[in-house]
């Protein structure tokens, strides 16, 4: 028929008409849909502006090229007009002229008209089996994409349409075979993340599901995306991604008001021991807080919130359930646009409440008073939360004409009333638990580690002393051979004593080093600031250097400043890296490939060689600072350095990374002087040191650069990480080798640092 | 289009010397007259910004502006250059000041890179710069700076503008309407700022329907160092003319249209769509069609497969052909835009591994690759 209507209109040689190229259809599924995971959320945007409360996706062997996908909802369906019009019709308007869906009216969330091309996009053949809820039969159309081919007449393809039974009471199967990319896990969980943002939350709380209450259940505007891949027959269901991170919330508040009017609230968390037995808190209306009162106008209200701290990890560790520091920065950022205390009403979300931003409850301003300033951080954005009220005849609640927001009578004022009250409740309990106590005071230990040693050495002194009177008093009286490994004793203590004067020593020096490396950074960023400054200067002398000499001068001007800059830009870095207190797998490479940038010059200074060498990749040490690596290396160098002056010869620095079973390996090797064997085992003690002694007159830097503490600095940064340390049998050509072993970061640690 | 000198004011806590240098390093070549001024209070800025505001084009922020200066620590200024910025881009939307471009810039190494991560502030400022760029890349930040503040005079004075006109976009190139789209909604309300974010942000910094000189290499399959001469003639006469942005932001964004240069390819070299090319042959077809002499096929790097190239790795910047790239993250992807690639080589040899991440797709990929390497 249309065909016919078609060689008609070409007889008719009087006018003119647009024809379309079926080829286009073709070019408009690739070029609208680059991506095939934004075809998919299409066809789910699709389900959800058709009104289905769930929508399932089947992946069917789809490991390779080839295989099916079946999209199946229960939205309302079309019958044959809308097909017709809507699917079939290139750019239909509808979505422009019905922004919102019929039933639930929802905001339409796809594009215009993309759905079909996203169908196209995925897949050479396409069978669209839909039914509304009013009609006998179904209707199935088989769509070859095949079919539409550059140089033919789009209206002269055609797809047949049948009448067959009924599969379901509503909604719409999509069956796109031959699909024309392979689909793994990883991207089908990336599509189902994708689409999830358009998930209303159904966090119906168990009590209310349970209880007599009804919210209609083909009136509840919910949407449910499920997903699953079939290989061969074995069903994989790719899982819900919001439930599991609930389940790691640091706590789950809830609480409720009853039929007759009471109000209950109580605290679970595994983490902080808190369980909910004997636990539950009773809420008065009243503001005595010792006499219960009952609420008059609210019932059946209930709340579930789960609560999170973030950057504290520490506090999660408790029996099995902790959560990883990505993890909980995962929760964060998902916190930015999703967290909040949302209202429900009847089963339906009650914009505004709970959205980002709306402080409905006064919970971010309460936490803002100083009253507060100590206590547990209890914002908006550490809960995520949903408070249900049943209504079902609007007596309580009047909703506002513009359908946002109830008015605020009397009933809400209880409703904040109580959860208000309850809210508190729960931060107070959370923060007198025992488990939150213990932690803070774990907490507090860590990062109090005091330096009392001097204390404690004093005190073993003066029990030495004591002891020794006592034993020369009792040794006096003739009372002989009670005495008895006392001499021994003596002795250990002695040793003791050094041993810890020793250190005390050490930990001195460590501190004036410390001290030092705060003061370096604070003048290393000065410096920094002075770099644009010297360059604008340098390049209007550049520009207007006359003399040949002059030109030279403002050249090697440059450089030299480059070069100071280079190690002021590292130094910079170093201890910017160093304020961040987290640990990352290091991939030695890059450690040693900008350690050896920074270098470069002043070895070439020197004379001196410098060459790096890897073997294999992925060598991630176990999670380190950046800033450890940089005083591992930098003493490696200097040591190098000046064993290399003081051999006299051309210089030569060799850095090599590789790993061995679950090992990172680096080994620095230079053709300097040497270690002789009787020092190999000392070269690591504190103060061991082989630079000549600093003379009379030296300034304080002098003497701390030849402090002999810098390798025992380094055994100490890789023994902490259960690392070793040792002198190796240098490669030939070289006189040193200093070899580390660190353990590997593992697969999970590597994943992590490497994607988003 | 204006030879006068454009003037931008400079705010910087550190002290005076510093500043008044770094601001003559930046006016030295005679385009830029900067002005450095130190921040002081919220207050005094901001009623000397609003009374002398026609008589600068564009301001330049120095991100921390509270460190530096004596002043600036004692607390005089309680401001972030963000919140500065905020408040002049809401008079600016709300028509109350004229509009003008404000950059971001810092003395801080990796700034930029730092500074992405941070989407907050992403619309407030047209550019983001590290001061090392005042010197180093001297010549292209000024233009760029240049051109941002020609361009919001320009928007503002000539006030009338269709999409078309925007981009200047030749007959033959068809543009995806939903750019169209949101050009057409910046312009019925026009807010310079907005508009310059869009076309900087979506248009032509992220390749798309344009591409930068490192995607043309790649595209064309040559490679630009073992090429230098025969690239610039390449440049200069065969591609300029018919296929370079026009549009705004032309003069200091230096970009080429992508469907242009296919045209271009299928017009002057061959019918066929050169990505069925190697770099070879397209080297030598358009050695053979142009008669330029010494342009090098750019060659594979390690890892690739295939030198059917069309687009640059974003670590080495060197042509690879997307079956062999691994996408990287990208954020607010639009769909005009294209999928950006990192070799292989270059993620395993962590180079500039800062600056990107990986897509996750990527994960099985890439565990295959590996097995691929230690076995052969």
């Amino acid at each position: 028929m249309e065909a016919l209507e078609k060689k008609l209109a070409e007889l008719d040689k009087d006018k003119v008409k647009f024809s379309v190229d079926a080829g286009i259809i073709d070019r408009l599924g690739r070029e609208l849909m680059a991506k095939q995971e934004t075809a998919v959320s299409e066809l789910v945007k699709n389900a959800y502006d058709a009104d289905a409360n769930e929508v399932t996706l089947q992946f069917i062997n789809t490991d390779a090229d080839g295989g099916t996908l079946i999209i199946e909802d229960d939205g309302h369906g079309m019958d044959l007009d809308a097909m017709r019009n809507g699917f079939m019709r290139l750019s239909s308007t509808d979505k422009l002229h019905n922004p919102v869906s019929p039933k639930f009216s929802r905001k339409r969330a796809g594009r215009k008209g993309i759905g079909r091309f996203a169908t196209q996009r995925l897949g050479k053949k396409l069978t669209i089996i839909t039914q509304i809820e009013h009609s006998e039969t179904a209707l199935k159309v088989i769509i070859d994409w095949e079919g539409y081919q550059i140089d033919r007449d789009i209206n002269l393809v055609a797809n047949p349409v049948e009448e067959i039974p009924k599969l379901k009471k509503q909604g719409t199967i999509l069956i796109i075979d031959a699909l024309r990319e392979n689909w793994k896990t990883s991207e089908i969980q990336r599509v189902f993340r994708y689409v999830s943002d358009l998930l209303q939350p159904s966090y119906l709380s168990d009590r209310l599901k349970k209880s007599e209450v009804t919210f209609g259940s083909q009136e509840d505007n919910t949407f449910i995306v499920k997903c699953q891949k079939n290989v061969n027959g074995v069903v994989e269901v790719i899982s819900d991604i919001d439930k599991s991170f609930f389940e790691k919330a640091l706590a789950v508040f809830e609480g409720y008001v009853d039929n007759s009017g009471e109000g209950f609230c109580s605290v679970t968390s595994k983490s902080l021991g808190i369980d909910l037995m004997n636990n539950l808190i009773s809420i008065t209306a009243g503001k005595n807080r010792d006499k219960i009162e009952l609420y008059k106008l609210i019932k059946d209200v209930h709340f579930k919130a789960y609560y999170f701290i973030y950057n504290r990890t520490d506090y999660y560790e408790d029996q099995g359930i902790g959560i990883s520091s990505i993890e909980l920065k995962r929760v964060n950022d998902f916190a930015q646009t999703s967290s909040g205390i949302r209202l429900y009403r009847n089963g339906f979300r009650v914009p505004p409440f709970g959205d980002v931003g709306n402080d409905w409850l006064d919970i971010d301003e309460r936490s803002n008073m100083a009253s507060h300033a100590n206590k547990i951080p209890l914002n908006n954005r550490n809960l995520f939360g949903f408070v249900e009220i049943t209504d079902e005849n609007g007596a309580f609640f009047e909703e506002t004409s513009s359908r946002e927001g109830l008015i605020i009578n009397e009933a809400f004022g209880e409703l904040v009333d109580f959860l208000f009250k309850a809210f508190d409740a729960c931060r107070t309990r959370v923060e007198s638990s025992t488990g939150f106590v213990e932690k803070k005071k774990k907490r507090e230990k860590r990062s109090k580690v005091k330096n009392d040693q001097k204390e404690q050495v004093k005190g073993l002194k003066e029990f030495l002393d004591s002891a020794e009177e006592s034993h020369s008093n009792s040794t006096d009286s003739g009372e002989k051979g009670e005495g008895f490994g006392r001499e021994e004793a003596k002795a250990a203590l002695e040793k003791l004593v050094i041993v810890l004067d020793e250190q005390i020593d050490e930990i001195a020096m460590l501190r004036v080093l410390a001290g030092m490396g705060l003061a370096i950074g604070e003048f290393v960023h000065e410096i920094r600031q002075f770099s644009p400054a010297l360059e604008g200067d340098l390049s209007v002398l550049h520009a207007n250097a006359i003399t040949e000499e002059m030109k030279q001068g403002v050249n090697r001007l440059s450089q030299n400043f480059e070069q100071f800059q280079s190690y002021a830009a590292y130094f910079d870095q170093t201890i910017r890296n160093n304020s961040k207190r987290e640990l990352h797998p290091i991939e030695i490479r890059s450690v040693v490939r900008k350690f050896v940038d920074t270098i470069k010059r002043n070895a070439s200074k020197s004379n001196i060689q410098v060459e790096s060498e890897f073997v294999g990749y992925d060598l991630y040490t176990c999670p380190m600072h950046t800033s450890e690596w940089n005083s591992i290396l930098f003493n490696f160098y200097s040591n190098a350095r000046k064993a290399i002056i003081k051999a006299d010869v051309q210089g030569k620095i060799k850095i090599v990374g590789s790993q061995d079973s679950g090992k990172i390996i680096l080994e620095f090797s230079d053709n300097g002087i040497g270690i002789p064997e009787e020092n190999k085992e000392r070269v690591f003690n504190a103060f061991f040191t082989t630079s000549t002694p600093v003379g009379r007159g030296a300034s304080n830097s002098e003497e701390l650069l030849g402090s002999g503490l810098g390798l025992k600095i380094v055994s100490e940064i890789i023994e902490s990480y259960d690392g070793e340390i040792f002198i190796f049998k240098p490669p030939i050509g070289f006189k040193t080798c200093f070899r580390i072993e660190l353990p590997k970061a593992t697969e999970e640690q590597i994943e992590n640092e490497q994607y988003a | 289009m204006n030879n006068m000198l454009n003037k931008f004011l400079y705010l910087d806590d550190a002290g005076p010397n510093i500043r008044d240098a770094t601001a003559n390093g930046l006016s030295r070549t005679g385009i830029l007259d900067v002005i450095a001024e130190e921040p002081m209070t919220w207050d005094s800025r901001e009623s000397l910004i609003l009374n002398n505001i026609q008589n600068i084009d564009g301001i330049i922020l120095d991100w921390r502006l509270t460190e530096e200066t004596d002043r600036a620590k004692s607390g005089a200024v309680k401001y972030s250059a963000e919140a500065l910025a905020q408040h002049l881009r809401f008079l600016a939307t709300d028509k109350a000041i004229k509009d003008l471009p404000i950059v971001l810039c810092s003395a801080n190494d990796g700034f930029k890179e730092y500074y992405r991560k941070d989407s907050t502030g992403h619309d407030l400022f047209d550019e983001v710069f590290e001061k090392k760029d005042f010197s180093s890349n001297h010549d292209l930040v000024v233009m760029q700076l240049k051109c941002l503040a020609e361009t919001y005079k320009k928007i503002q004075v000539n006030g009338k503008y269709s999409p078309k006109s925007v981009l200047s976009n030749p007959p033959n190139i068809d543009i995806d309407a939903r750019i169209f789209d949101r050009i057409n909604d910046l312009i019925k309300n026009m807010v310079p700022h907005e508009l310059v974010g869009f076309l900087l942000n979506q248009i032509i910094k992220k390749p798309g329907i344009l591409i930068d000189e490192d995607i043309l290499a790649a595209r064309l399959g040559i490679d630009r160092d073992d090429s230098q001469e025969g690239w610039r003639k390449m440049l200069d006469s065969i591609i300029n003319p018919s296929i370079k942005y026009q549009g705004l932001l032309s003069e200091g964004w230096t970009r080429w249209w992508a469907e242009g240069f296919v045209q271009w390819w299928k017009e002057n070299i061959d019918p066929v769509h050169p990505q069925f090319f190697s770099a070879k042959l397209r080297v030598k077809l358009i050695g053979e069609k142009t008669g330029i002499a010494g342009l090098k096929p750019a060659k594979k790097m390690k890892y690739c497969v295939d030198s059917e190239f069309w687009t640059a790795c974003i670590a080495t910047k060197k042509p690879i052909a997307t079956s062999d790239g691994l996408r990287i993250v990208s954020f607010n992807e639009q769909p005009w835009q294209d999928e950006q690639y990192v070799s292989l080589y270059a993620f395993l040899e962590k180079i500039h591994s800062d600056s990107y991440k990986i897509n996750p797709m990527e994960k099985e990929r890439i565990y295959n690759l590996k097995k691929l390497i230690k076995n052969g």
